[in-house]
């Protein structure tokens, strides 16, 4: 029966007049908190982000148009082999003048970088000439992969790869600089998958060469071209000065997938735009509105976040 | 616990067909706890001269015990005591009063024992394999196995002692004598020394050059004996003559004094084996009859079962599954190969048959040295019979679904790489990879130009599956049949060559020729109350077939007869599960080869179906060795 008891203090190596469940009034209302690592999205950061998904999206629609025209015939299957080859010898300069820029920036490692980066070279040829050669030996093989079945069915399958292929992509930005990795596919299952549907859709086709031209022009555009994709990204994103660049690009490949649709029919051609604006547009405001339901409590229960600064 | 366990006990074997009384002659064994006295006989000991015979052939029975076997291990023969019987009343069965020397205990009971004759081939027998007999029980009524056999044997030193002038030749029972002392032969003997010596003969003609195609090696890799059934039953015919030479030599010159329980054993095996062959050579010669008189017929009714379900219908079916059967849309380029190879293998072989087989006369001929083959059977060393007739119809079965084999195996291995191939790539298509280190499956980064080669087999090989699976599919259940057909005509086989029925037949006749056990049954005995002899009373259990003994006497000087209730051993004939023992294990053994999980497992796996290896379904292999019944 002291007259003036000690504050209670929450700690255990002490002994105190308490008993040992003790709780002050307001202790749980006042140790609550609402949100507390909470950073709002704003609008514009999250639609620079969201322009990766409108990249892939606007890939995929550029690949369906090409293979409608393949099959009526309306594009010639050399044409098609002599872009993407143009294409590829393109995008591989780019990739390899960010290579350069990097080396620049970064530290030097003098002989050991240069020999690796040899090596890349030789292995990125090898396999280049490898897939090269399987698919030209393939290509009969699979022109008659799936005669006998209705091409609903194909339909139905390429689109269930597609949509397979776009839920499991990796959208985000590689660490570019690993120390002696070379760049690694993050989902393995997103790029078989699409491999697999544009390999189901090539054999509807009916020419051998049209068949290899489909799937060189896949290859390049679900394995390639995503890897030099995230190499500009986590590029754009060290240097906020060419954010430019990857806005640039985003509109150039939804702009030419909205013209290649234009021609086979006009209501896809404006879903098609539909999508792409809801995605980079619209998505973001969504997601920006529905945080202020967002409603996180934590307590003195949770496992505690260190601060780090 | 009743006190009677700690007291010690006795128990007098009395033989059920004595009731002289005179001088008591037998065994008396002192175990731990009970005391068994086993009586083998009763002499009339009426003047000193024959006191003293009796006293010296018992001396001289003593002295030879290690030369004749039946006496070998067992105690010593001594006079017991005496014996007196009480007739009274009608009952044919009365109990002794015995006044016996060596007696342990205050009183005894006695069971009664069938003294069987040697010539009868009864014997007694504790089973020793099933362990039904709890030590404890046996120690408490005090029997074991040297009293089964002094009881086996009393019948014959029964005789020995009362008629001393016989001994030495009663002690050699044998069913055919060969002793140069008899001066008549039977006609059992006659006719026993005519087989020996038939048997003797065609063995030294006959075995060397079979044992040797026997033992022959194909390719010097692969024993020929595991390819051909006809090859292996000739084997097995070799090996049983072999097998009867030695036991009918063994059964001739039976041994002085030799154990009754070996000789009965021989005995029934030795006939069985005979019985066995004979049945075989006996319907070997009437099917064999039939074979040879509609060869023809027989031939002409083979050519068109083969063509037309060995060769038409599986080019049929191809054909079949080649144009979209039953609506499955198979690939087209592949299913254009596969069927053409299948039917062009088939064709093949529908032109060797046909070239090299069927013109008139090969296979009419062929059918009619089956037919000799299975009539003659006894003449080529015995090594015909029904049962190489079965055994050559499976060798020519597997020779036309020749073919078949051949296409399953193709079937069987393209499934089995496609199966394969699709679970490997399947988890190159999800980035994993299995570990064989750890036996599971981890994850791995594998290479661009590796995902994109694997990606595109995978696909290659998923809708080319189907139509492997089709074709697998025909050829298994084909294989399926043939595997089952093959099944049943080795089953018949196996039981042609070696069925018990001998024992079966002695199980209905003469039970107590082939014992399992023992048991004892009650019998009514009118006793006459004597205020000395007491029999203990209590509880035992002698047996776990009988509940327990009670057998009361009342200390009443009166001289009222009183029904009391005494056990007469008798014998237990074994069980059948214990004849078919080696039934049950080779069923075991089918049952788990051709088990449908194990076969459809199998079927779905990829794995090659073949008929269980012949060597593991002999006889011999199954256990033949111990001799059993």
């Amino acid at each position: 029966m002291s007259p003036v008891t000690p504050p209670w203090e929450k700690v255990l190596w002490k002994k105190q007049p308490y008993p040992d469940n003790y709780i002050p009034e307001g202790a749980l209302d006042s140790s609550l908190r609402k949100n507390p690592n909470f950073k709002p999205y704003t609008y514009w950061p999250l639609v620079h982000l969201s322009t990766a998904i409108t990249q892939h999206l606007a890939t995929i629609f550029i690949f369906l148009c090409v293979f409608v025209r393949l099959k009526d015939h309306s594009l010639d299957p050399r044409v098609l082999i002599f872009l993407s080859l143009g294409c590829f010898f393109l995008g591989y300069l780019v990739w390899e003048v960010l290579q350069y820029t990097q080396n620049l920036g970064g530290s030097n490692h003098g002989n050991e970088r240069n020999e690796r980066i040899r090596l890349d070279r030789v292995k990125t040829f090898k396999s280049s000439i490898l897939i090269f050669l399987a698919l030209m030996s393939l290509s009969p093989v699979l022109r008659t992969l799936s005669a006998a079945t209705s091409s609903d069915s194909i339909w139905a399958l390429s689109a269930c790869l597609f949509l397979l292929n776009i839920l499991l992509a990796d959208y985000g930005s590689s660490n570019p600089v690993i120390q002696g990795r070379h760049e690694r596919l993050t989902s393995v299952l997103s790029m078989n998958a699409a491999i697999s549907s544009s390999v189901v859709l090539a054999s509807r086709l009916t020419n051998d060469l049209a068949v290899f031209a489909l799937i060189q022009f896949s290859v390049q555009s679900f394995t390639l071209f995503p890897m030099l994709r995230r190499r500009l990204q986590a590029f754009s994103d060290k240097k906020p000065s060419t954010q430019a660049m990857q806005t640039l690009l985003t509109l150039i490949l939804s702009i030419s997938s909205f013209l290649l649709a234009i021609p086979l029919s006009s209501t896809i051609a404006f879903l098609v735009l539909f999508v792409l604006l809801a995605v980079t547009m619209l998505a973001p405001a969504v997601l920006v509105w529905a945080q202020k339901y967002k409603n996180e409590i934590r307590g003195p229960w949770d496992v505690a976040v260190p601060k780090l600064n | 616990m009743p006190a009677s366990l700690y007291r010690p006990s006795t128990t007098v074997f009395w033989p059920l067909d004595c009731r002289e009384s005179g001088y008591v002659f037998g065994w008396c064994n002192n175990n731990q706890r009970v005391q068994s006295i086993v009586v083998t006989g009763v002499v009339q000991i009426l003047t000193l001269a024959v006191d003293l015979e009796v006293r010296a052939v018992l001396q001289r029975l003593n002295d030879k015990r290690q030369q004749y076997a039946c006496l070998a291990d067992l105690g010593e023969l001594k006079i017991l005591g005496r014996c007196g019987f009480d007739y009274w009343g009608r009952s044919d069965l009365v109990v002794p009063e015995l006044k016996l020397v060596d007696i342990r205990a205050t009183g005894y009971k006695i069971v009664y024992y069938h003294r069987h004759p040697a010539s009868s081939l009864r014997f007694y027998s504790i089973d020793a394999f099933n362990d039904i007999v709890t030590p404890m029980s046996r120690q408490r009524s005090g029997i074991n196995q040297d009293v089964v056999k002094q009881l086996n044997v009393a019948s014959i030193i029964n005789t020995a002692v009362l008629e001393p002038s016989s001994t030495s030749s009663v002690l050699n029972v044998t069913h055919s004598s060969s002793t140069m002392n008899r001066t008549t032969k039977t006609i059992t003997t006659q006719m026993s020394d005519l087989l020996f010596n038939a048997l003797l003969m065609s063995q030294s003609t006959f075995s060397r050059p079979a044992q040797s195609i026997c033992n022959a090696h194909v390719l010097s890799k692969f024993p020929l004996k595991n390819m051909s059934l006809s090859v292996q039953q000739m084997d097995v015919r070799i090996e049983q003559l072999a097998i009867l030479l030695r036991q009918m030599a063994a059964l001739r010159l039976r041994k002085e004094g030799g154990r009754v329980e070996i000789y009965s054993k021989e005995y029934t095996s030795f006939f069985n084996t005979v019985w066995l062959i004979l049945n075989d050579i006996t319907i070997g010669y009437a099917f064999g009859r039939f074979l040879c008189e509609n060869h023809e017929v027989l031939a002409t009714m083979l050519k068109e079962f083969v063509e037309d379900i060995l060769i038409l219908w599986p080019q049929r079916a191809l054909c079949w599954l080649d144009s979209w059967p039953a609506g499955l849309k198979l690939n087209t380029e592949l299913s254009s190969f596969y069927s053409g190879t299948f039917v062009d293998l088939v064709n093949v072989w529908g032109g060797v048959l046909r070239h090299i087989i069927f013109p008139y006369p090969y296979l009419s001929n062929t059918i009619y040295i089956f037919g000799l083959v299975s009539s003659f059977g006894a003449l080529i060393g015995g090594m015909g019979g029904m049962t190489m007739s079965i055994a050559l119809f499976y060798d020519m079965f597997v020779f036309f679904t020749l073919h078949i084999y051949v296409c399953y195996v193709i079937a069987v291995v393209a499934f089995e790489k496609a199966l394969w191939g699709l679970g490997s790539l399947w988890r190159l298509f999800r980035g994993k990879r299995f570990n064989v280190l750890r036996n599971r499956t981890d994850s791995w980064e594998y290479d661009i130009d590796q995902l994109l080669f694997g990606t595109i087999l995978f696909t290659l090989l998923a809708f080319l599956f189907p139509t492997v699976l089709a074709y697998y599919a025909l050829f298994a259940l084909s294989r399926l049949a043939m595997i089952l057909t093959q099944a049943s005509l080795e089953i018949q086989l196996a039981f042609m060559n070696h069925f018990p029925l001998f024992t079966l037949v002695l199980r209905l006749k003469d039970p107590w020729r082939i014992p399992g056990g023992m048991y004892f049954d009650f019998v009514e005995v009118i006793v006459h109350a004597d205020a000395n002899e007491v029999a203990s009373a209590g509880e035992d259990e002698s047996n776990s077939n009988e509940a327990s003994w009670r057998s009361r006497r009342q200390f009443e000087n009166t001289k009222d007869p009183v029904t009391t209730l005494i056990p007469v051993m008798k014998n237990q004939p074994v069980t059948f599960q214990r004849i078919f023992f080696q039934y049950a294990r080779l069923w075991s053994q089918l049952a788990s080869h051709y088990h449908p999980f194990r076969l459809i497992k199998s079927l779905l796996l990829g794995r090659l179906l073949v008929p269980i290896p012949v060597y593991e379904i002999r006889y011999d292999k199954i256990g033949n060795h111990s001799k059993e019944l």
